[in-house]
């Protein structure tokens, strides 16, 4: 349920972006997700086949990317890299603040277009 | 006909999240502070608000949106406290801005000092979704068990306040308020933790002084950035 939401948005956003550059047809769409981004690939695939629809979708292949959950702690300016679900700096207990793998990110799009770059 | 490679670097949600911020700026324009409450089926939210209402609601102007599959059962048990608009998801387990903005404009009140927004009971989607809220709330059950955090991570990740409820019932299950809280602090440290009984009434008052100062210091906030 939760990538049906996900993928209608990106959906709509590469449209958007296929109207702005003219483009005929989208090759590729790459995403980068974390595991705080609450996406399930299959299910996220699953999604985006029954969502795509007409000319433009039909022959984009979607590629995903997992990236790890990366803190970053303001007291002790150190980027950590969370292996396991704590969110307290290893060195100082401060909480840290996520700067990688929280969401879905549209990262970039291939398209056939019309335009002369 | 070229190929061309556009580079976006954007979060799949970043449109809506437009849509929340701007209704959020506009709540702390209107000194509105928007409480987000989320929970398990059955943890208590509706009762909450209820014991909430009732402390609050003779110095504040309160509204609340409550969200649901189907029925209007709970905005009905709240109806009698606080002005109350339901959200009727149909299919959709969570909710989002784009369901809160025109419930919210269709209870049509002069502005709020507090708008509660009660989601579908759910630990899992909601968590994903702005609904325009200053303060995410999760109201977790001596019933639910003490390992809810780690097993749902994001929700609790992006509350502000964790509240145990049903305290009056520890005697007869196997929860440690300890357990709970440490599983909370180990992925949201900065998280304030509560402990109330919804029914009995324990612990509401200092719940709702929480919440006081919360708006207070959104209050604050409003006038060190217009001075």
């Amino acid at each position: 349920m939760h990538e049906v939401s996900l993928v209608g948005a990106l959906l709509e956003q590469v449209r958007r972006l296929a109207q702005e550059h003219q483009a005929t047809a989208v090759e590729e769409i790459h995403l980068e997700m974390g595991p705080l981004a609450n996406v399930e690939p299959v299910l996220l695939r699953s999604a985006f086949e029954q969502l795509r629809s007409g000319p433009l979708f039909a022959k984009c292949r979607l590629c995903l990317m997992a990236v790890p959950l990366v803190g970053q702690c303001d007291r002790c300016q150190q980027r950590i890299t969370l292996a396991e679900l704590d969110f307290r700096c290893p060195d100082c207990g401060t909480g840290v603040r996520v700067v990688q793998g929280e969401g879905l990110i549209l990262r970039r799009v291939t398209m056939k277009t019309r335009e002369t770059t | 006909m070229t190929t061309q490679i556009i580079p976006v670097n954007r979060d799949v949600l970043a449109e809506k999240r437009v849509a929340a911020e701007c209704f959020r700026a506009e709540r702390t324009r209107q000194g509105t502070l928007v409480v987000h409450l989320m929970s398990s089926p059955g943890a208590g939210k509706t009762t909450l608000l209820q014991a909430t209402a009732r402390l609050l609601r003779e110095r504040y102007r309160l509204a609340v949106l409550v969200g649901d599959l189907a029925t209007e059962r709970d905005a009905e048990r709240l109806r009698p406290l606080l002005p109350a608009m339901q959200i009727t998801t149909g299919g959709a387990c969570h909710l989002e801005i784009g369901l809160v903005e025109p419930a919210f404009a269709r209870l049509d009140m002069s502005p709020l000092d507090f708008l509660f927004i009660e989601d579908v009971g759910n630990l899992v989607c909601p968590a994903s979704h702005d609904v325009g809220h200053h303060l995410r709330v999760l109201v977790q059950a001596t019933t639910e068990g003490d390992d809810k955090a780690g097993k749902y991570p994001k929700a609790f990740r992006t509350a502000q306040a964790l509240v145990i409820n049903k305290i009056d019932l520890l005697a007869h299950v196997p929860f440690s308020i300890e357990v709970a809280t440490a599983d909370a602090h180990r992925i949201q440290p900065d998280l304030t933790v509560l402990h109330v009984s919804a029914l009995t009434g324990a612990g509401i008052a200092e719940w709702c002084r929480y919440l006081e100062n919360e708006r207070q210091r959104l209050l604050a906030g409003r006038e060190k950035e217009r001075g």
